[in-house]
Order: structure tokens, then sequence, then C-alpha cells
């Protein structure tokens, strides 16, 4: 992992058209800014982990296997 | 019954002046009543358009076991697992907005499942339950704070040593 040192109000330029701009410094709470294309879709990482796994979940197996699964469980 | 709706919404609902009939993923088509849906105030987080679902159980499985169903899309369906089956300390802290999304009541609280093959794959997801308030028959998704894992092991450690 890229590790660099940003002040508040400093920013970082991705691929050449993506701004991340610190704009504000708060305690353990960092605000931050992004300007980027209105194709580039921008997620908080839990948030597109939890969206990612509901896929994976919705992506059921059949239901004897399901039901053979939880029976095991019990 | 071999399928029934989940006690905890059924006893809720007077049966019998809006039933419909449900066609199901895992079970074909099945009868319900429309009252028996649940309308998710807040989104299962990638299937925001779809809101109504019904919670399922099978008798012969265990009614910590739920298929929730969709009833705008036959093929969507996810299987929740009562959190109690995973952890005996497993305790959410909801976002202070939970009450503005669901109402006021006893919330019921569930844990999206990933089924994998072979089975000690499966997961659940800690970090993102499915919240319930049966009074009111609305639910969503909530993402909590800390360091929750979103694929927890299905199956209790303990369990596989033996």
């Amino acid at each position: 992992m890229l590790i660099l040192s940003r002040k508040e109000g400093e920013s970082l330029i991705l691929d050449g058209g993506i701004e991340i701009k610190i704009t504000e410094i708060s305690g353990n709470l960092v605000r931050i800014g992004i300007t980027a294309p209105s194709d580039v879709k921008v997620y908080r990482k839990e948030l597109y982990a939890t969206i990612q796994e509901n896929q994976t979940a919705s992506h059921g197996v059949s239901a004897d296997t399901v039901k053979n699964l939880l029976l095991q469980m019990k | 019954m071999y399928l029934r709706m989940a006690a905890f919404i059924n006893e809720q609902v007077e049966r019998g002046d809006k039933l419909m009939k449900l066609e199901t993923r895992d079970f074909g088509e099945i009868e319900i009543d429309e009252n028996e849906t649940i309308t998710f105030a807040g989104p299962i987080f990638g299937f925001e358009k779809y809101r109504k679902f019904v919670f399922l159980y099978q008798e012969s499985v265990s009614e910590h076991f739920i298929w929730l169903q969709s009833t705008e899309d036959p093929n969507l369906c996810f299987i929740l697992v009562n959190p109690h089956t995973i952890s005996d300390h497993y305790q959410p802290v909801l976002p202070g907005d939970t009450v503005s999304i669901l109402g006021d009541g006893d919330y019921m609280c569930w844990l999206m499942a990933s089924i994998r093959e072979p089975f000690e794959t499966s997961t659940v997801n800690l970090k993102s339950p499915v919240v319930v308030n049966p009074k009111l028959h609305l639910a969503a998704q909530f993402i909590l704070e800390g360091d929750l894992p979103i694929r927890h092991p299905l199956f209790r450690k303990e369990e596989k040593s033996c």
C-alpha cells in the first residue's frame, strides 16, 4: 500500500482525473472531498463490501442443499 | 403445514382477507396473505428496488433459519439466520436513526447468510444485519460501527472439531 502524508486542504490526484482532498481533520475524524467524473462510483468500503456480500447471498444454492446444511447445524 | 410464515410475523396478522399466490425461488407457488409481507423501510444494500418480502421457514428445518423471499421477483431470495445459533455474544448496537426508520417496538435481528459448497465455507454477515420490527412489519439492513466480520463462519468452531 502506498502511504502519503497530507495536511488539511491538500489533495491527491488519481489517474489524472480524480481529486481526493482532505477538507477537515478533527479528532479521529477526517473529512474527504472527492471530485471525479460522473461515471466513477464512490462507496464507503463497508457499504461496498456489504453490497458484494448481499450479491453472493442472493445466489442461492438449491432449497434442498440449504435444507441439508441447516439440518446439519441443528 | 410444511412451509410456514415465520411465527413472529404470523401472530400479528389476521389471515384470510387478502390471500394471493406467490411464486417463490425454492418452494414453487405458495399462498400468502398480503398482510404478511414485510416492507424494507431501509434497503437491502445493492437491492434498493426490492422492498416487499415474506419471511418463510420450514418446520422440518428450524424456525431459526428464514427464507427472505421477495414478493416482487420470484428469483430473489436470501437465507437469514438467527444470531443466537452463531454466538451468544452478538449484541448489535444499532445506529441512532433506527427508530426513525423502523418505528418503536421490539426489534428482531437476523444475519444474512452466504451458503457455499462445501458447507463449511458458508458464512454469515455480522457487520450488516437485517433488523425487523414485527409490530409494524418493517425491516431494514444496517451497517454497524466497529470491527465486525462480513464473512463469519456459519458453523460454530466448537462444532467443527467434534
